[in-house]
């Protein structure tokens, strides 16, 4: 039963791991960079979603109203001013572009806000109920179903709109997509924008059961990578599989695992594709 | 090698200022107050490993960005070995020789699935976060209290241990110019050119004849056994380590940014980008007030310029770019059976 409950608790918090792991998939199938960025994004966004309930009471879900434009125009804009000025240099350059996005970002936080854990203290934070032995935390569900309508939404946008097939294109063959008339820097721009407004929105239904810290985004960086390695980089659908199975791994780990070694798990895992399968358990760019 | 004019110009000017930087430090030291002391061995400290991370990260071109995993063994190898009755140069040692199994593990793995470029960047990081969780879990260690090197009162090299800064800084620079004319000996020697040519084209390097795992594991092992003992000097020094801080990402951070500061794969870049950011970071801890972050915001900043405005770094305005035509890399002549070439 420990088990059973390891991996649902486990299963719930992979839905937002996928969230957030699909938007670091799109934006390196269209890129082809690795935004290191990903987590520290989120953790401005966990902050402005504290400070609207700390500040002005507003609840987390209602705070998506203004989390999701204001991380989607902070990534457009990062895409314009930051990354397509190295969208032709080497890989290993755009990685350092991103890694010192992110210890600003990082840094910027410890100067404005301090280091301490806050807490977003909402009546529901701890609501939980019973289904065959298993306990169900309330706001880790809606995060989960959430996350995946959210992740489902995005496939729908990427297969059958219009700027997702021209996200798409871009992905596909930059120069043909550019000779039929798309706007690749806009494009990318956009990309982005999508990417860090799910992780905005994945940071939002974290709030309700997670503490808020200038560290928090890191290691969710970190899980997104595994993540993403699993499913495959540039590989959306694979990405949020492997988010489900990245957080059932972690569940398990730490009903095997003593103390806060349950991160090992995640580790080894990571290494061991990264080593050994490179292009993910699913292969490489299926859906984009 | 390639004896252009320019290319004995640039190097000189930064040896010049380098030199005259070390030469000043050198004789202020006896009058530096603890402050200023402090921050001085920290910066050659970052110095020295920035040296040490550029023969891996900047000559072969290998983008490790988990160099805290070879710090980490190595301070903790003196750390643990000296709490039983061990003495730290033999620490030292043996740190270096664990570290430099690490390393060369690391390289032969890579180097057998094909990891390069970012994924090679990400497991490094993978690596020593591990590193981290274990040594912060694991008993024998101390786990997560760190551990604490006994200090008996009086100064004693054989001990490595000084009762005032002076000598540690001495230490420091001295393994600091060590490395440097180790770096400056690779990069005139065949070797470094291998490295530099396995950097550019495994491909082409492997064509003409290098033996690119070779060279690529002797590389690595070297940065790592280097990055040891400056994880050794480190325990030494402040007497007390723990994982977080040793493992901790802001340490490779820290090693990878005056190299790319200062010019990637030049024997002065790590020491030029040294000297550059260590006022920058002074005067950003002064204007913050010593709050935390302040760092991470310049190391963000100077990422962004150096990358987007200067990415061959400081050395990169002394020296022209080459030119397209002119191969980076003298013809090298096979040293090895071509066999032994992947």
């Amino acid at each position: 039963m420990l088990y059973a409950q390891s991996i649902v608790s486990g299963l719930l918090i992979g839905g937002v791991y996928g969230l957030i792991a699909v938007g670091l998939s799109t934006v390196f199938g269209v890129m082809k960079i690795i935004n290191f960025a990903h987590g520290t994004i989120m953790m401005v966004g966990m902050f402005v979603v504290y400070y609207a309930w700390r500040a002005l009471g507003v609840t987390p879900y209602v705070s998506l109203l203004f989390v999701v434009p204001l991380l989607f125009l902070f990534g457009v804009a990062v895409q314009l001013v930051l990354v397509e000025r190295v969208i032709d240099a080497p890989p290993d350059q755009q990685l350092i572009l991103t890694m010192g996005l992110s210890l600003f970002l990082l840094g910027g936080a410890q100067l404005l806000w301090g280091a301490d854990f806050r807490t977003v203290d909402v009546p529901y934070g701890n609501a939980a109920f019973d289904l065959a032995g298993v306990s169900v935390s309330v706001p880790r569900l809606v995060a989960f179903v959430a996350a995946g309508a959210l992740a489902g939404g995005l496939f729908w946008l990427l297969r059958r709109t219009d700027l997702g097939r021209s996200i798409r294109a871009v992905a596909e063959q930059p120069d043909a997509a550019a000779a039929v008339g798309i706007n690749l820097p806009w494009t990318r721009a956009l990309t982005f924008g999508i990417a860090t407004g799910c992780v905005g929105v994945a940071g939002t239904l974290l709030t309700p059961f997670y503490y808020v810290t200038p560290q928090v985004g890191e290691p969710f960086t970190l899980i997104a990578f595994v993540v993403v390695a699993l499913g495959g980089l540039g590989n959306p659908a694979g990405a949020f599989v492997g988010g489900l199975l990245v957080g059932a791994i972690e569940g398990l780990g730490g009903a095997l695992l003593p103390g806060s070694t349950k991160q090992l798990l995640i580790f080894i895992v990571f290494l061991l594709v990264l080593v050994v399968r490179p292009q993910g358990l699913f292969g490489r760019r299926v859906a984009l | 090698m390639i004896a252009n004019s320019w290319s004995r110009h640039g190097p000189r000017v930064a040896a010049l200022l380098v030199g005259a930087a070390a030469l000043t430090i050198l004789v202020t030291a006896p009058g530096m107050g603890g402050y200023l002391m402090t921050v001085v061995i920290t910066a050659v400290l970052f110095a020295y490993l920035a040296q040490c991370w550029n023969i891996v990260g900047g000559y072969a071109g290998r983008f490790s960005f988990g160099h805290a995993a070879f710090f980490g063994v190595g301070a903790y190898t003196t750390g643990v070995l000296g709490q039983h009755g061990v003495n730290p140069w033999l620490g030292l040692l043996v740190g270096a020789a664990f570290a430099a199994l690490l390393g060369a593990a690391l390289a032969v793995v890579s180097f057998r699935f094909g990891v390069r470029g970012p994924y090679f960047a990400l497991s490094t990081l993978a690596l020593a976060e591990t590193l981290r969780v274990v040594f912060t879990n694991w008993e024998f260690v101390g786990a997560a209290r760190g551990v604490m090197v006994d200090f008996s009162p009086g100064s004693s090299l054989a001990a490595f241990q000084f009762d005032s800064r002076l000598p540690y800084l001495y230490l420091i620079l001295g393994l600091a110019a060590a490395v440097t004319a180790l770096v400056a000996a690779l990069d005139r020697h065949r070797v470094g050119l291998y490295l530099r040519a396995l950097r550019e084209d495994e491909t082409v390097a492997a064509s003409l004849g290098v033996d690119c795992q070779r060279y690529a594991t002797y590389a690595s092992a070297l940065s790592a056994a280097l990055t040891a003992v400056g994880g050794a000097f480190y325990t030494q020094w402040l007497l007390f380590i723990e994982a977080p801080t040793v493992y901790g990402v802001e340490i490779s951070v820290a090693m990878v940014i005056p190299v790319l500061l200062g010019g990637v794969g030049t024997v002065w870049g790590p020491l030029l980008g040294s000297l550059a950011l260590a006022p920058i970071q002074e005067g950003a801890r002064a204007l913050f007030r010593d709050r935390p972050g302040a760092d991470l915001v310049v190391y963000g900043i100077v990422i962004a310029v150096v990358i987007i405005y200067l990415p061959r770094g400081i050395m990169g305005l002394f020296t022209p770019r080459p030119k397209v035509d002119q191969p980076p890399v003298a013809p090298v002549t096979p040293p090895v059976p071509v066999g032994a070439a992947r």
